[in-house]
């Protein structure tokens, strides 16, 4: 523990110090005239040297406390190396009771692992989705010597590709999960809903060819082609629009209420905000940017859809990508936790110092306050 | 409370005071004073019938001729001691005290006057007032009586004291206003080397002279905590110090001086004490005719 300031040409304010010290001084020289008739008895000698007495000093001396206390607040103390040495329990939301039961020991502080570390003992958060960036944020918010334990359940969810690489060896517990997580199934390929205009129809065989790559070998594509006039089925989820100029409002409507459309490029679509690449070619260049409008997306190619501009559409890997811009499935985030404890091996991180300026401030408040009542009761003579 | 409205409980104590010449009156025993002049009064005041043991000098023959009855002359005796009190006026006794502004050494004066006439009045006195300012003495003479009483009071209620006195100058005035044998009470701060000089010829010529010293608060106890302006209102100096370094050298000083002066004043027959404004008005009284008291 040893105390800083981390601002301390701040304390060129207790030059402010003298004023209190001048204007009770100054009060001495100021001297009342008084009639003394007996005015020979006294000394007629020189005046002897002015003594620096100072005048009602329990006043004097909490002025200067206060100012005293306004100049360090500018100079912004700090104490350093104050930690908490307790051990540090951080239970994952979603283990079962018995196991939050039985957790810590007494003297243990046991938090959340959720956004703010929130104390066991209230409302349990909801669980967090990314649970391994806040034991990294728990990590470097403590201090090289505190003891951590975390306990986990048996499965992450929404981890990194690489176990996580911490400062410090922690104790690393995994507990049964209260629930067990459900099996990941694979979705059915979408049902395509294809409306072109008389000139763009050419397009619409590359996206017959993948609806049919995609069904079962028995079984029709889920496909289905019309004119750009005829009006979408009301189960419509995925949509490929290829007619040029603005979508119709109620395409527009129904892609806000959550559907996926798939445009040309020539197909003006409102779109909000940044959109981003969903399919690249072999060297990088996006074929394919993706928006959200409210709550659905709008996908858009970059290049005209004919094999000349775009000669990924008749390659072998234009189904699976058409899939997988159709419907995102998101990167495996999930691991066992016994397979996915830290590593140690980061520097630790330096722990910002302890703020005292909220004492001071009470300080400075309370000799505030008695320096009025001082100055202001009604037993005081005259001022200064 | 003015100063010449006495507080009833001071009124109380006067009543068993008295003031006391140091020697026997000489002239009628009609008062309260021991007397060698067996002389009647002057003034006429009332016939009244002859008792046993009436003087029968004192009958008025030409009566007893008009109505055959024997009448005595009853006179309007004056009293053989006139009571002379000598106020003060000049600037040194406006002071008053830090605690107490409001009461100044001039109106402790005046309150221990008013309670001198109190006295003189009741034991029958005649008594004068002579006020000894800057613009020259005023002198009331003396006579007995609460009409005279009145008179002094309301000479005394609007005075002022001011500027210097110059009591040498008058010293042939009070020679030839205050009788011989008459008793002069003189009710000053002392500081004044005329007046002092006046009391002590007044009592070389053989005249019963009193000196009561009016001291105030702050000249007994120095309470100046601070730096002053000390500032004498008669001679117009001043001294600027600091009141906790002056005070112990200014207290042995004034000390001793009070001390010179009463050595002074012993020598030369006068009786004298001091008051302090702050106590009550009967006390120097009571001090100054203590020993000389009658049973």
């Amino acid at each position: 523990m040893s105390p800083a300031l981390l601002f301390p040409a701040g304390l060129i304010a207790l030059a402010a110090l003298a004023i209190p010290i001048v204007l009770h001084i100054a009060r001495r020289t100021e001297s009342r005239t008084v009639d003394f008739a007996a005015l020979r008895w006294l000394e007629a000698r020189p005046k002897p040297p002015r003594s620096l007495r100072l005048e009602e000093l329990v006043l004097l001396a909490t002025r200067l406390i206060l100012l005293a206390a306004l100049a360090l607040w500018l100079a912004r103390p700090v104490l350093r190396d104050v930690h908490d040495t307790r051990r540090v329990v951080a239970l994952a939301p979603g283990l079962d009771a018995a196991t939050i039961a039985s957790a810590g020991q007494d003297g243990d502080r046991l938090v959340w692992l959720a956004p703010g570390f929130p104390a066991v003992g209230g409302a349990v958060p909801a669980a967090p989705s990314n649970v391994i960036s806040l034991i990294r944020q728990l990590d470097s918010e403590l201090a090289p010597q505190t003891p951590v334990t975390i306990l986990v359940p048996a499965v992450l969810d929404g981890v990194d590709a690489e176990r996580p690489r911490l400062s410090r060896r922690l104790d690393w517990r995994v507990a049964p999960a209260a629930s067990a997580g459900a099996n990941p199934t694979r979705r059915p390929p979408p049902a395509l809903n294809l409306r072109y205009a008389v000139d763009a129809e050419d397009g619409v065989r590359y996206f017959r060819a993948a609806a049919t790559a995609w069904a079962a070998a028995d079984t029709d594509p889920r496909f289905e082609a019309a004119p750009a006039d005829q009006p979408i089925g009301r189960d419509t989820t995925h949509l490929i629009w290829l007619a040029p100029g603005p979508l119709p409002a109620p395409i527009v409507a129904w892609i806000r209420d959550g559907g996926t459309a798939l445009v040309a490029l020539e197909v003006r679509a409102p779109v909000e905000g940044e959109t981003a690449p969903v399919w690249r070619d072999a060297v990088g260049e996006p074929l394919a940017v993706a928006g959200r409008l409210e709550r659905g997306r709008v996908i858009r190619f970059t290049r005209t859809l004919q094999p000349s501009t775009l000669p990924a559409l008749v390659e072998p890997e234009f189904p699976d990508a058409l899939a997988q811009m159709l419907q995102p499935t998101a990167p495996p985030a999930q691991v066992a936790a016994t397979d996915h404890a830290p590593l140690t091996g980061i520097p630790p991180n330096d722990q910002p110092p302890l703020d005292l300026r909220p004492w001071l401030a009470l300080i400075i408040a309370m000799m505030f306050a008695g320096e009025r009542w001082l100055s202001t009761r009604r037993a005081r003579a005259a001022a200064p | 409370m003015s100063p010449l409205d006495l507080p009833p409980d001071l009124r109380s104590r006067l009543r068993s005071l008295s003031i006391v010449p140091r020697r026997a009156a000489m002239l009628a025993s009609a008062g309260q004073h021991d007397s060698r002049n067996r002389g009647g009064g002057l003034e006429f005041a009332q016939y009244r019938a002859y008792e046993r043991g009436d003087d029968l000098r004192s009958i008025d023959w030409k009566l007893y001729a008009r109505s055959d009855r024997f009448f005595v002359r009853d006179a309007e005796r004056e009293s053989p001691v006139a009571v002379w009190i000598l106020l003060d006026a000049s600037a040194s006794m406006d002071q008053a005290d830090l605690a107490r502004p409001d009461w100044t050494r001039f109106d402790a004066a005046r309150r221990l006057a008013a309670s001198l006439i109190e006295i003189a009045l009741h034991q029958g006195d005649r008594f004068g007032l002579i006020v000894e300012g800057a613009n020259g003495p005023m002198v009331i003479t003396p006579h007995a009586g609460g009409r005279h009483r009145d008179r002094l009071r309301l000479a005394m209620a609007p005075l002022k004291s001011t500027g210097v006195a110059r009591w040498t100058r008058d010293l042939t005035l009070f020679g030839d206003r205050i009788g011989p044998g008459d008793l002069i009470l003189i009710l000053t701060d002392g500081f004044d080397d005329g007046c002092i000089e006046v009391a002590e010829r007044l009592a070389a010529s053989g005249r019963d002279v009193c000196l009561i010293q009016i001291l105030t608060v702050d000249e007994r106890d120095f309470p100046f905590d601070r730096g002053y302006r000390f500032h004498d209102p008669e001679t117009g100096a001043a001294l600027v110090a600091d009141g906790p370094a002056l005070r112990q050298e200014f207290l042995a000083r004034f000390a001793a001086a009070r001390a010179a002066l009463s050595a002074r004043l012993d020598a030369r027959g006068v009786r004298h004490v001091a008051h302090f404004i702050d106590e009550s008005a009967d006390q120097p009284i009571r001090a100054l005719f203590r020993t000389t008291g009658r049973s």
